[in-house]
């Protein structure tokens, strides 16, 4: 296969989220792919509804419905908002718009619902990650 | 994490038991320390010089260890390794003099002599710290069958141990061909086999054992080893899987309490005659259900699953909150340590984590504090 560098466009980030999960409901536009579908990142975990959201020229978002904080009163680890989880470091290379949404985005929050897990059984993040920086990270993120 | 929600439910369930296995197993210190004072003890008893040596002994451990499924001793109470002493061409003998030849020998040990406590079935060797190990003098009988001295009672008493442990392999599904050789003195210690390369029916043992540690906490009305054991045994199936493993022996151990006509016998499968469950008797065989009936509580809540922090709670009831949450810690780090190794994917569609097919998960950093 020949590298792909360009960025693909919406519809095709759209036709690979159904080509890989077709139980989630994608739908798209011109400007915006919205995804919406559930993952269980183990058998024994719980099945967490997720909502994945990507506008042309912005960084995909990912929200999680039900999350909480542990009874000890930590807050989650690795988020940007307390639905909302922070999968890959924005200045970095992690994440590229000529990168498959469908094979990234939603591994990774697969994989950030099972180290969630694990933290609230243990108060401990066993999944790595980058602190944030004091300045805002999400800047160039308009709210949806 | 292995396989697919449909066909292995429990896939990960599974791996923290196994993970909870390892942790409650002995340690290697202190299975290499056992071992040491083992092949040191065995020594001194089968050396040319000594007055056993023309009885052939044949020096093996027995009980647990040599079945796999030893635990680790709860709150500092002791450790110990059983070891026959198996003494040949002395069958016609009387009981109490084998036994005080056996005797006699340790006695000619500076240490031994110090620290040997003469016990009814067996000779006890206290080390400093928490460990001893119990000397069974034996003599042959039919078969893989002994009989060991009662000191008490000055007569030959019937015992099978090495029949017992045939016996529980074959229950685990394989048969240790060399049980029944003769040639080695000194025979060598079981490994401390890795807990995942044990039969689920060792690793439910010793799931079983843990908790009737935590639920009897030292008193002395818990449920002997062996019994355990041999109920665990009888009731397992050949489940592959060590949660439905667990699952099925705690059921058949429900039917065997709900079967019984006031208090049942537990018979040794190697010798009919003798019951496990002498013990039990109308204020000790209801602490036995009450714990069986805390194992079920506790296994069921951990297969209702609910999140991995639910299942840690029910499984800290089965065997402590420490072990549960180090089990749980410890198969994140294998988690994470597949993540870097490339070797985890993730199911398309529902997002299981496996090691079987799936998409390759991209190189990411989680962000924030």
């Amino acid at each position: 296969m020949t590298q792909r560098r360009h960025t693909l466009s919406i519809r095709d980030q759209g036709a690979w989220m159904r080509q890989h999960h077709p139980s989630f409901l994608t739908r798209v536009t011109n400007r915006e792919l919205r995804s919406v579908g559930s993952l269980q990142p183990t058998p024994t975990s719980r099945a967490y509804s997720v909502v994945i959201y990507y506008e042309a020229g912005h960084r995909p978002k990912a929200f999680v419905r039900n999350l909480r904080g542990r009874a000890d009163g930590d807050r989650i680890p690795h988020i940007y908002a307390p639905d909302q989880p922070c999968l890959f470091y924005p200045q970095g290379t992690d994440w590229r718009p000529d990168m498959k949404i469908a094979t990234t985005i939603v591994p990774w929050l697969s994989l950030w619902l099972y180290y969630y897990e694990v933290w609230l059984a243990t108060g401990s993040w066993e999944g790595g990650g980058i602190a944030h920086e004091p300045k805002r990270e999400d800047a160039d993120v308009p709210n949806s | 994490m292995t396989g697919t929600t449909v066909r292995r439910p429990y896939s990960f369930i599974d791996s923290i038991l196994e993970e909870v296995c390892v942790t409650i197993q002995l340690t290697q210190a202190q299975y290499e320390d056992a071992t040491q004072k083992y092949r040191s003890i065995g020594g001194w008893l089968a050396d040319p010089t000594s007055v056993l040596h023309r009885y052939a002994p044949d020096i093996r451990p027995q009980g647990s260890m040599s079945i796999g499924t030893t635990i680790r001793p709860w709150r500092g109470e002791e450790f110990d390794l059983d070891v026959v002493c198996q003494l040949h061409y002395c069958d016609q003998r009387p009981a109490l003099e084998v036994y005080n030849l056996l005797a006699g020998r340790l006695k000619e040990h500076g240490t031994y002599q110090r620290i040997l406590e003469l016990k009814n079935r067996c000779l006890r060797i206290n080390y400093a710290g928490n460990f001893h190990l119990d000397i069974i003098p034996a003599c042959p009988a039919t078969g893989t069958a002994i009989k060991v001295p009662d000191r008490k009672l000055a007569i030959w008493i019937p015992s099978n141990p090495f029949g017992y442990a045939h016996w529980f392999f074959e229950r685990c599904r394989i048969v240790r061909g060399a049980l029944d050789a003769m040639e080695a003195r000194v025979r060598p210690m079981p490994d401390n086999v890795p807990s995942q390369k044990k039969f689920p029916l060792q690793r439910a043992v010793q799931l079983l054992k843990r908790h009737r540690d935590s639920f009897f906490d030292g008193n002395p009305d818990a449920a002997r080893s062996i019994l355990l054991t041999t109920l665990a045994a009888h009731a397992y199936q050949g489940q592959d899987s060590l949660t439905v493993a667990l699952d099925g022996i705690v059921n058949g151990i429900g039917e065997f309490i709900a079967a019984a006509q006031g208090i049942p016998k537990v018979p040794n499968p190697t010798n009919p005659q003798e019951n496990f469950a002498a013990g039990w008797n109308a204020e000790t065989y209801p602490q036995f259900v009450a714990y069986a009936g805390s194992v079920r509580q506790y296994l069921d809540e951990l297969m209702r699953g609910g999140g991995i922090d639910e299942m840690t709670k029910s499984l800290g009831g089965l065997v402590g909150k420490p072990i549960a949450e180090r089990a749980v810690l410890s198969e994140a780090r294998e988690t994470e340590r597949r993540r870097s190794n490339q070797s985890l994917r993730v199911q398309p569609g529902t997002g299981l984590l496996t090691t079987g097919s799936g998409i390759a998960l991209a190189k990411n950093s989680f962000y924030g504090g």
